[in-house]
């Protein structure tokens, strides 16, 4: 029982940094949100590829609401970084909103974890 | 071997919980998953990419590997193939851990070689319960890995005094003949026939004449001078001794000794003591001519005469072939 207790405390303290670490990643994620309107290629890549971290880490640690955003924010930047997408100009203004989502599910799970 | 037999082989514990690899770039991840799988009781390693997995797997082996899908450098889809493709000693139970769940992804996975597919919401009962599954299917496969090593261990062994059979002889001095061919080195064959045997069983029972095989088969297992000279039981009370990288001169020593390490104490069986003798041939590579035409059967053949040599001229004796055998 005293294992399990162990355990759980290991998990949680590792859960936490994992949510500060995201919550420094989405000072990036604010940096390159620009990258969509400017229409810069590697920028929208590397949100794809921290998005799919976040949304892989996040449904590991069991924040759910972080990860289901940071999907819609993969899936969105793959869609912009698609050769045959037309709509990128809706894709910019919904990432935006997309960006802005992830940023609350990160800020409001990092206040119930007690870890800001 | 009977139904009751493979049931006890069967329910043998694994003398080991499987080690477990666990392959993903994000290092936080890893700590979770090592903090988990750790905590079942299993023994963990965690490395960054599919080519530090691999180089692990190389190196101390691992019989579980639980893997990201998307990584840089080699991905879990390309170790998993990598995996599959190469042999290692025993099965390796991949399997892949991914964010997400779309079924071509999966069945690409299972394709690549996967055993099983772990979404990264998984919970820790649910990833532990899996490698409860993983552990007891590498147990079957170690059950019977085991069941076959005993199996051919006793198609190779005669029952009555775990010694040698024929087939083992044939076989491995077939192989010692090769390999003495190869390095220029010679084999020599001693063949060994307990004198009058039949009087033994005639007088004192079957049940005193397997005593006395038995402890024949000890004192020439005794009597050999290095750890790769062997013997076997070629049937009845014939047996044979092979000695590699052994020049008949020095294998007829040999068998002077063992002639008279049976000869020099009587047998105690259970109904007192018998003194017990026997006749040696002694054949090797070295008098076959040309020596490339050397083979067991040749061999054999040459010991045989050897032997019969020594029983015409009255037994409890050494017969070693000259360059040209007597005919």
């Amino acid at each position: 029982m005293q294992d399990q207790e162990q355990l759980k405390q290991r998990l949680t303290e590792i859960g936490g940094r994992f949510l500060r670490r995201t919550v420094s990643e989405m000072q990036r994620l604010r940096e390159l949100a620009t990258a969509v309107s400017e229409a810069d290629a590697a920028g929208v890549t590397e949100i794809a590829q921290t998005a799919h971290r976040i949304h892989g880490g996040g449904g590991m640690f069991g924040f759910h609401s972080i990860s289901e955003a940071a999907h819609q924010l993969e899936v969105a930047a793959r869609e912009w970084m698609d050769p045959d997408s037309h709509e990128r100009s809706d894709l910019a203004q919904r990432m935006e909103k997309l960006l802005a989502d992830l940023e609350q599910a990160v800020q409001r799970t990092a206040q119930q974890q007690n870890v800001l | 071997m009977d139904f009751l037999e493979t049931t006890q082989i069967l329910a043998l514990p694994v003398a080991l919980l499987p080690r477990v690899l666990i392959v993903d770039d994000d290092p936080l991840l890893c700590e979770r998953l090592e903090a988990l799988v750790e905590s079942a009781g299993f023994q963990v390693r965690a490395v960054s990419n599919g080519a530090a997995a691999l180089a692990a797997l190389r190196k101390d082996g691992a019989s579980i590997v639980i893997t990201d899908l998307h990584m840089p450098d080699m991905d879990g889809l390309t170790l998993c193939r990598t995996v599959r493709a190469e042999r290692f000693d025993r099965y390796i139970y991949m399997v892949l851990l991914t964010a997400q769940d779309a079924e071509t992804v999966l069945l690409e996975g299972l394709a690549a070689g996967a055993d099983d597919f772990v979404s990264k919401r998984v919970s820790p009962a649910q990833l532990i319960a899996r490698l409860r599954t993983a552990q007891r299917i590498l147990g079957l496969e170690q059950s019977l890995r085991n069941m076959i090593e005993e199996k051919s261990r006793l198609a190779t062994t005669d029952a009555l005094t775990g010694a040698s059979n024929r087939r083992y002889f044939t076989r491995h001095l077939g192989r010692e003949i090769q390999r003495s061919r190869r390095d220029g080195l010679d084999v020599s064959l001693l063949l060994l026939d307990i004198d009058h045997f039949k009087q033994i069983n005639d007088r004192y029972g079957h049940a005193v004449g397997d005593e006395v095989l038995r402890e024949f088969a000890r004192r020439i297992s005794a009597s050999l001078p290095r750890k790769s000279d062997w013997h076997a039981r070629l049937g009845g009370e014939e047996f044979a001794i092979v000695l590699g990288e052994t020049a008949v001169r020095d294998a007829t020593e040999v068998a002077e000794h063992v002639c008279k390490q049976i000869a020099g104490t009587a047998f105690t069986v259970s109904c007192g003591s018998i003194p017990v003798t026997v006749s040696i041939g002694v054949s090797g590579t070295e008098v076959v001519l040309p020596p490339s035409e050397a083979s067991v059967d040749h061999l054999l053949e040459i010991a045989d005469r050897c032997l019969y040599a020594s029983k015409d001229a009255g037994r409890n004796r050494v017969t070693a072939a000259q360059r040209h055998p007597p005919t």
